[in-house]
């Protein structure tokens, strides 16, 4: 791939990143926001094939709206297949600065192992992978994708005595769903969903992350 | 005000006549309206009353009888009539002229030519051509004789006329029945098709062979009336007989469907807290239908009812009898609520905008703070404004929680619908937003209300919302309501509907789309991934130059084979002795590719590619294949020695591998080669068949392996395209190598103009290539010498290349086969285009969201949106491809239906389908063992130790209970003694 694609391709990657962590709630400030392709160049360069950017360069730190002790990092690896060695940096890093949840945004892939780490980490240390190609678009901006509210545990057990339900009887969406793993659910989270209706104009529905 | 427009008042008929779209099953009719305003019982009167009258009419005053009378026609019609059909006998010649491109109509001999070339064609895609040209002459004459001959022409005119009497009143019979009688019959159509010729071709054996009479492809100018021919009766019975094996054939499958749908929604009923559920109480739905309105209620409840509403206000205020509900309603807390959520929805045009515009109380908070921040820095560049952000994060955080929390509600409070909070049974006024927005539209238009109110009945505009939102409350979905069952039948009986013969495809532009009952059986049975015409959809963005651009992105989705721009192929071959008992056989292979103009509309592939492609991988595919037949032949002569004989080694030069041009030639070739290729063609055929049997075998059995079976079938059809287009591609390459076989071999000195290190890359790379030159100048061929050590076997190269060439790709992207260019058809996006192709994959349009709209890509692989855009937009994605494949057939099939089947089938949060899988996932044992495999689910049942609690259906049929649904589904707290 050329500069100029893998410039614009960093550029859309980083852009959904900067939303989804709007949409989880993280400080994001409009100029990351509404980023412009012009505006990337400026700020981080346009040669990536030598360095300029480094992938490295776009990693992002980010504190939550209610919380600044609650801190995300953004990690963008360089080599395309992601191993053991680079996640343990990554966690060596976050153990320094006391930060428990990350993003890895890798190229093409993770190495088993690499995989198992991150599932070994959990819960202490939560890291979720993201493909590139996946962050080219944001899919919750897709016409078909309703607006998915995440719920506190105090509006899910109201939720449950006012239905009389049990967890189970809930509708579910899996944690591995593209819009759960968008939020960063949780399993036993659940999601309010504010659906268009053809008949009664908007509806609410419920999912339980299983 | 016209006869048309039906008026009553006070009881009386003002205006307007009554006939069957009033008396009859269509909406909003007389009897729909009776039933509205005044219930079941005075309809029933009604419709007593009305069929008293009917056959009390019929019976004492009228008669009713048919004659021979009804059906003639004037001798001035049928004059004409005669005339028309006359003229038609000759149209066939033209049509078939249009269709083979035959400029000279007149030109009978070179028509009948073409005929025949179309149908020896593997294939006879020409034939589709012919057809539809006929069809459309032969529509021509069929239309002019009806002009001719019903209404006008007829011996007996309308009124009087009983059969027409019948028709127009829509008793009995349709026109089409009365033309067939009376002017035609018109063109016989078998499985979509003009009746298929034989290989002699004929249609019947009546007819000379290549007749491009309209006559002998099926269309019939005889009437009932006066007597249709043998041949034409033939063919007329031959339709007959198809339409009675589809009507045989269909209810199976659709009765089956319906099966399915039935046994896995019986338990689905609407609750006392109006969810709907199923029998293990999980809720599908948290209000039926997404607005907890029953279907057969709510008719006279959309937007464009709303007058008779209006116009029928006192009837409705007695039949709803809003004073005895008050008492049990809450009246205030719904339309004080109803305000708030308007008010807000009025300042959330960032949130309901699309694409959402973000905001939230921190953005809020900086665009405060920020600027006078900013004006401390002299600078503006991203070092400082990233400080700058810091400090306001710093500042955020620092500042009191009142005020974050202050910022944040702004943004963070959603209202939601009304009647997601306030039961619509309990809070009167609590109203669909859909229903809400329809009632204030036509308030704020409706003649009535601009002058504040109906004189005459004091209608209000307050009154008139308090009416219709009692009529929504009296809508509501009774709990007991057996939505699931309703749900299945609503699907399974119009599916009954769907005739077989579109079964296959029907064009939707160029492309295939599977419809009608296969296609219902892919989405809603079998749920498999793989699906037999996927197909993705994206609208383009409104650029100046969408139109150009989008041209470009259709080449490149769009595959190319290397036959695709292969022109010709010539192979010359030599025998060279290298040391005693061996030989070399050396090849020289010329490829001539088309010209560019042929094809650069339609690939992206440029010539410089192609050779390109050529260099860097058809010859290394080449060798290899090649080597691989000569390992495989060799392996063979160890088996049989006997074969040893020296027949040909006298170096020759021929023009390729024809069997048949060697023959001619007298070479007495070994017949070895042939043989062996028709023993391994033999050998491939077993396979297939053997491969056919396993998957009709797979279909009737098992529901998985049929997925897999399907799997297969469908890749055998793609190798018989592949095979039906080498055997199109085969001809033309052969014609052109006898037309070259004279040709000797270029002189293989090198031009000054070859890039002599590049030739070099090329030979280097592959240990059987010698030679290499192309065309510099053109890049329009290349030319290369292959030497394999054969023994003295003879190696068919032209055969292997051509095979080869149709399977090597030059260009493609990734599991997308074509790509499409269509002005979009969408209500809405008139001017736009919209991008289809075959084949789905979703990341390559991603790459290209600057053109593309991606907000709006769509494919109809559920499994595909399912894991791009998660479930709901899956849930979204099932009804819309259901209903399409419903509105093929022009049948709409209820939203609530369809919404409560997509939320059934995404209720565990992946897409489960209504067949044995999906039944795994239902809790009760005895509705699992009704449907299929009884012993696999009683033994995994027993295995796990599984308990039916007896709320389902099915187990309450199987232990003699009363079934939970409907008036089963309360019971008395008091113990009755009887």
């Amino acid at each position: 791939m050329d500069n100029e694609e893998v410039t614009y391709r960093l550029w859309r990657i980083r852009k959904t990143v900067m939303q989804m962590c709007h949409d989880r709630r993280y400080l994001v400030t409009q100029d990351e926001l509404d980023q412009t392709l012009d505006q990337f160049k400026e700020q981080f360069g346009e040669r990536p094939n030598d360095g300029h950017p480094s992938r490295n360069d776009l990693s992002i730190l980010v504190a939550h709206n209610d919380d600044p002790t609650d801190q995300m990092f953004v990690f963008f690896p360089e080599d395309p297949k992601v191993g053991i060695k680079t996640i343990k940096q990554y966690c060596g890093r976050m153990q320094e600065e006391n930060i428990s949840r990350a993003i890895i945004v890798v190229q093409q892939g993770m190495t088993p192992s690499a995989k198992q780490a991150l599932v070994d980490m959990a819960p202490k240390y939560i890291l979720e992978q993201f493909m590139e190609a996946e962050l080219m678009i944001n899919i919750t901006e897709h016409e078909l994708v309703p607006e998915h509210i995440v719920m506190t545990t105090e509006e899910k057990r109201e939720l449950l005595a006012r239905y009389k339900l049990k967890e189970h009887q809930l509708p579910k969406i899996q944690s591995g769903d593209p819009v759960a793993r968008y939020y960063g659910l949780k399993r036993g989270q659940v999601v309010k969903i504010i659906r268009p209706s053809e008949t009664a104009g908007r509806y609410v529905t419920y999912r339980l992350v299983q | 005000m016209t006869e048309s427009e039906v008026i009553f008042r006070e009881g009386q008929l003002l205006s307007g006549v009554l006939d069957k779209s009033q008396f009859g099953a269509s909406q909003f009719g007389f009897v729909h309206s009776c039933y509205e305003l005044y219930g079941g019982t005075m309809c029933n009167y009604l419709l007593s009353a009305l069929g008293r009258i009917f056959t009390g009419f019929l019976k004492l005053y009228h008669g009713f009888s048919l004659g021979v009378e009804d059906i003639l026609v004037k001798p001035m019609a049928d004059k004409e009539r005669f005339k028309i059909i006359a003229e038609g006998r000759d149209c066939g010649l033209e049509a078939a002229a249009d269709a083979f491109v035959v400029k000279n109509v007149k030109d009978k001999d070179l028509v009948i030519e073409k005929y025949t070339d179309v149908h020896h064609t593997i294939g006879r895609d020409g034939l589709k051509v012919l057809d539809f040209f006929m069809k459309k002459k032969t529509d021509q004459i069929n239309n002019k004789v009806n002009v001719a001959c019903i209404p006008a022409g007829l011996h007996k005119p309308f009124p009087s006329n009983s059969l027409q009497l019948m028709v127009q009143a829509g008793a009995k019979g349709s026109t089409v029945n009365c033309m067939q009688i009376s002017c035609l019959l018109g063109q016989i159509e078998l499985e979509g098709r003009r009746p298929p010729i034989m290989l002699s071709g004929r249609s019947l054996p009546t007819f000379l062979p290549y007749d491009t009479t309209p006559r002998s492809g099926g269309f019939v100018d005889g009437r009932f009336l006066t007597g249709v021919r043998p041949p034409e009766f033939f063919l007329h019975a031959m339709a007959g007989r198809e339409g009675l094996v589809d009507t045989a054939v269909k209810t199976s499958r659709s009765g089956y469907l319906q099966r399915c749908l039935v046994k896995h929604l019986e338990g689905i009923t609407v609750n006392y807290d109006l969810t709907v559920r199923d029998s293990d109480g999980s809720v599908l739905q948290f209000l039926y239908g997404e607005d907890g309105l029953d279907i057969s209620k709510t008719r006279f409840l959309s937007s464009n009812q709303m007058y008779f509403l209006e116009d029928n206000y006192k009837a409705f205020l007695y039949r709803l009898d809003p004073t005895s509900a008050v008492s049990v309603l809450e009246t205030t807390k719904a339309a004080k609520y109803q305000r708030k959520v308007d008010k807000w929805k009025k300042k959330q045009k960032q949130r309901l905008a699309t694409p959402r515009i973000r905001r939230s109380g921190f953005l809020d908070y900086c665009d405060q703070h920020l600027p006078e921040i900013l004006a401390k820095y002299s600078d503006n560049s991203h070092s400082t404004r990233a400080q700058a952000h810091r400090s306001v994060i710093d500042l955020w955080y620092s500042s009191s929680p009142m005020l974050r929390k202050e910022f944040n509600d702004k943004h963070d409070t959603v209202y939601y619908p009304t009647t997601s909070v306030l039961r619509p049974d309990r809070y009167f006024g609590s109203v669909p937003e859909k229903l809400t927005s329809d009632i204030e539209q036509y308030i704020s238009t409706s003649p009535t209300f601009k002058n504040n109110g109906n004189q005459q009945t004091l209608l209000t505009p307050e009154k008139f919302r308090t009416l219709s939102q009692f009529k929504c409350l009296r809508a509501v979905a009774e709990p007991g309501e057996p939505v699931g069952l309703l749900a299945a039948q609503s699907i399974g009986e119009p599916s009954t509907q769907m005739t077989l013969n579109t079964f296959h495809f029907a064009g939707r532009g160029e492309m295939n789309v599977t419809l009608g009952i296969p296609r219902l059986r892919e989405i809603l049975m079998t749920g498999s991934p793989n699906i037999k015409t996927p197909a993705m959809d994206v609208p383009l963005l409104p650029l100046p130059d969408a139109k150009e651009q989008g041209e470009n992105i259709k080449k490149y989705f769009s595959r190319v084979l290397l036959k695709d721009v292969l022109d010709s192929v010539e192979v010359w071959e030599s025998l060279d002795r290298k040391g005693e008992g061996f030989y070399h056989r050396s090849y020289v292979i010329k490829l001539t590719f088309l010209d560019p103009k042929y094809y650069k509309d339609e690939y992206i592939v440029t010539p410089s590619k192609i050779l390109e492609f050529v260099e860097t991988c058809f010859i290394n595919k080449l060798t290899a294949v090649i080597s691989k037949e000569i390992k495989k032949s060799k392996d063979k002569l160890l088996k049989t020695p006997g074969t040893y004989v020296d027949k040909d080694s006298i170096p020759q030069q021929s023009s390729g591998d024809d069997d048949k041009d060697i023959d001619n030639e007298g070479m007495g070739h070994d017949s070895d080669d042939d043989s062996d290729e028709s023993d391994v063609e033999e050998a491939e055929k077993a396979i297939k068949n053997k491969k056919q049997q396993v998957s009709y075998e797979a279909a009737d059995d098992e529901d998985i392996e049929a997925i897999e079976g399907e799997e297969e079938e469908g890749k055998e059809e793609e190798e018989n395209e592949k095979d039906t287009r080498k055997d199109n591609n085969e001809e033309s390459i052969q014609l052109d190598m006898e037309a070259e076989s004279m040709y000797e071999p270029l002189p293989s000195q090198k031009s000054t103009s070859m890039d002599s290190s590049r030739i070099e890359a090329v030979v280097s790379k592959n240990s059987h290539l010698s030679e290499y030159i192309y065309d510099a100048e053109n890049e329009r061929w290349c030319q290369f010498t292959l030497k394999f050590e054969t023994g003295n076997d003879k190696i068919m190269m032209s055969y292997f290349i051509e095979k080869l060439s149709n399977k090597v790709v030059v260009w493609e992207v990734p599991d997308i086969k074509k790509g499409f260019l269509a002005e979009s058809q969408v209500p809405g996006e008139e001017g736009l285009y919209r991008l289809k192709t075959e084949g789905v994959n979703m990341q390559e349009l991603w790459k290209h969201s600057d053109l593309l709209n991606v907000r709006k890509a769509y494919t109809n692989n559920i499994h595909i949106i399912a894991s791009t855009f998660g479930i709901e937009a899956a849930a979204v994605a099932i009804i819309k491809e259901v209903s399409s494949v419903f509105n093929v057939y022009g049948i709409s099939v209820n939203h609530r239906h369809l919404s409560l089947i997509a939320d059934y089938m995404t209720f565990d949060g992946d897409y489960k389908s209504f067949s044995r899988f999906g039944m795994n996932s239902n809790s009760s044992p005895f509705q699992q063992m009704s449907f299929e495999t009884t012993m696999k689910f009683l033994r995994s049942a027993t295995v796990r130790g599984d308990v039916d609690t007896l709320r389902s259906p099915s187990a309450c049929l199987v232990t003699g209970n009363v079934v939970h649904g409907g008036t089963g589904a309360f019971q008395c707290l008091q113990k009755l003694v009887i």
